[in-house]
């Protein structure tokens, strides 16, 4: 496990992850001290960075694009909103009965897309309405709250998700984001990720060497839904609020694909560097278009995110950190071919 | 050994595969050779699992794989390669490989350890780190054998892995084909090079329209009527 995990470190780039350990170190220390706004920013960041980064197990190393990720992170969250109308029950209990449900959902949704062959364009579609029949289910629901969504009631204790202040909820994401990075790292060295990147690739090329693609796919699924759906869990208890508008919008999904996309698809630390760049331009542009408070400029904004996203896809096609790590292939073949040369000579 | 019971595989109202039978043992390279469409292909889907033969059975020892899904052909110790290549792009030699050698081994250093080896004997040891997109056609070839070779196969199917090579190439090729089979595993080989068939094949097939027209050592194959009409277009020259 030790040895997997520093070998995993070395052909990542160890730069690239000793970076990323001094930054999550300089936050931790420094997010008491600093102005609540940006700690504020940073929470979401890093919960746009988990999210990627769990979307990124289907979407990235498995290549299935997901569009319909939205359904486990709202799983999660509408569980914390309808406990807290129970009495007596911690808030924490949702968190088994979000993974528990968002499992099993995914399970289904995986054993019926892959048997029946969903893939590329068909898959994406299809999740995408999944998620948006539970969104016309949820406004149609009293005891879902309609479209105006569900408040969550403040109810004392750590166990409630009540600290007092949004600080914890930092360390919290920063814990999760940390333990997910792992785990990616893990997996690169391990049977599980070299069947998926080889499905990803090549999916009869796969199964010609053994690879058993239908299961793989259903199990990344499965993982990458308890996980959003623990995301979702955490959100609730931090905004304390649930509305279909946002917890079951496209646009959470297009957070996480976004994040995955610009940071680099299959990379272990690709998704966190996109999902806090995908927040703070976001933060950014709103707080320029609010300056000027014209609806005009918010729209302008909007443009210039989209825009953001275009240029920066342009200059790394394979994401921020995808691009680096194959630039490091590259360097690492080209001194490969110049010594073979050199041996036969 | 390797059993094909009177297999055929019928798309809509063509007849790809008509009533093929065939056995094989793990000492010898069997050859089928046959015209374009003539099935070759179809009946390696059918030997790998990726097609379900509409009638007959492939039996693999006990184990009826013509019932299996491709992956547990696989595993089962029946792998092939593919006529039109289909390396990991994205991924380097040497990862493409370990995809491979991670069907049988136990861990990260096992299957590393295996796909080194692996390309040794393949000769694409050196290329190791290159992304396999980078590769040339007679290199995407070897390490089609490369990643197949690495589950350790008890029967490999190698579809037409010298097309497109050059004669001093396909000898090459043919070299690793013999070092491979010298180590007890059994060889199925569709190839075109009557070359390659005469000093590969054992045992040659040939097949036309999706039927076994021709069977037997090389030279009886290469020189039996039916061959020459239908394979090299002797008869065609006659009539013309």
């Amino acid at each position: 496990m030790l040895s997997k995990l520093t070998d995993s470190f070395r052909q990542q780039g160890a730069a690239l992850w000793l970076g990323a350990a001094a930054v999550v170190v300089v936050a931790a220390v420094a997010a008491p001290w600093i102005n609540p706004y940006y700690t504020r920013v940073m929470t979401m960041g890093l919960l746009c960075g988990y999210l990627a980064a769990s979307w990124n197990l289907i979407g990235g190393y498995a290549g299935q694009m997901s569009l319909g990720h939205a359904l486990f992170f709202a799983i999660g969250s509408y569980s914390v909103a309808l406990l807290a109308r129970l009495q007596d029950v911690p808030l924490v209990a949702a968190l088994p009965i979000a993974v528990v449900l968002s499992v099993a959902l995914a399970w289904i949704i995986a054993s019926i897309c892959f048997r029946y062959a969903l893939r590329g364009i068909y898959f994406a579609v299809g999740t995408l309405l999944l998620a948006e029949i539970a969104r016309i289910l949820v406004i149609n629901s009293d005891t879902l709250g309609r479209s105006q969504g569900l408040q969550i009631p403040a109810m004392e204790g750590a166990r409630n998700f009540n600290f007092g202040s949004d600080l914890p909820f930092f360390y919290i994401f920063l814990a999760m984001a940390v333990a997910l990075a792992l785990f990616c790292l893990v997996l690169e060295r391990c049977k599980l990720g070299y069947d998926l990147v080889a499905l990803r690739e090549q999916e009869e090329g796969a199964q010609a060497l053994g690879v058993d693609t239908n299961a793989i796919k259903r199990m990344s699924f499965v993982i990458s839904a308890g996980l959003t759906s623990v995301g979702g869990v955490v959100y609730a208890g931090l905004v304390r609020y649930v509305e279909p508008g946002y917890d079951l919008s496209l646009t959470i999904t297009l957070f996480m694909v976004m994040g995955a996309v610009l940071g680099g698809r299959g990379t272990a630390l690709g998704p966190f560097l996109g999902g806090v760049v995908v927040v703070i331009v976001q933060e950014l542009l709103i707080t320029v278009g609010s300056q000027f408070g014209t609806t005009s400029v918010s729209a302008l904004a909007q443009m210039i995110y989209g825009l953001f996203f275009v240029v920066v896809l342009l200059v790394f096609p394979r994401g921020i950190v995808g691009q680096l790590l194959h630039r490091r292939i590259d360097r690492k073949a080209t001194q490969g071919s110049v010594g073979a040369t050199v041996e036969a000579s | 050994m390797l059993n094909v019971e009177n297999v055929s595989v019928r798309f809509g109202g063509l007849v790809a595969v008509d009533n093929i039978s065939l056995r094989t043992a793990t000492d010898s390279i069997l050859c089928i050779i046959g015209p374009n469409g003539a099935g070759k292909t179809t009946l390696f889907s059918v030997l790998s699992g990726f097609l379900k033969p509409t009638s007959g059975r492939v039996r693999f020892n006990d184990l009826e794989i013509s019932s299996m899904p491709a992956h547990r052909v696989s595993l089962a110790g029946v792998s092939r390669t593919f006529q039109i290549v289909r390396p990991f792009r994205d991924l380097t030699v040497l990862d493409n490989v370990m995809v491979g050698a991670f069907a049988k081994a136990s861990g990260y250093d096992e299957a590393r350890e295996r796909a080194l080896a692996v390309l040794n004997e393949v000769g694409l040891y050196k290329k190791r780190d290159f992304l396999a997109s980078y590769l040339t056609l007679p290199d995407l070839k070897r390490l089609e054998v490369a990643k197949t070779l690495a589950t350790q196969p008890v029967y490999l199917l190698l579809d037409e892995v010298m097309a497109g090579l050059n004669l001093p190439e396909q000898h090459e090729v043919a070299a690793m084909i013999e070092k491979i089979h010298a180590r007890g595993i059994g060889v199925l080989l569709v190839e075109h090079s009557l070359a390659m068939v005469q000093r590969l094949g054992q045992h040659v097939i040939c097949m036309d329209s999706g039927r076994k027209i021709a069977e037997g050592t090389a030279a009886e194959v290469i020189r039996s009527e039916a061959v020459q009409v239908a394979y090299m277009g002797v008869g065609n020259v006659q009539a013309a």
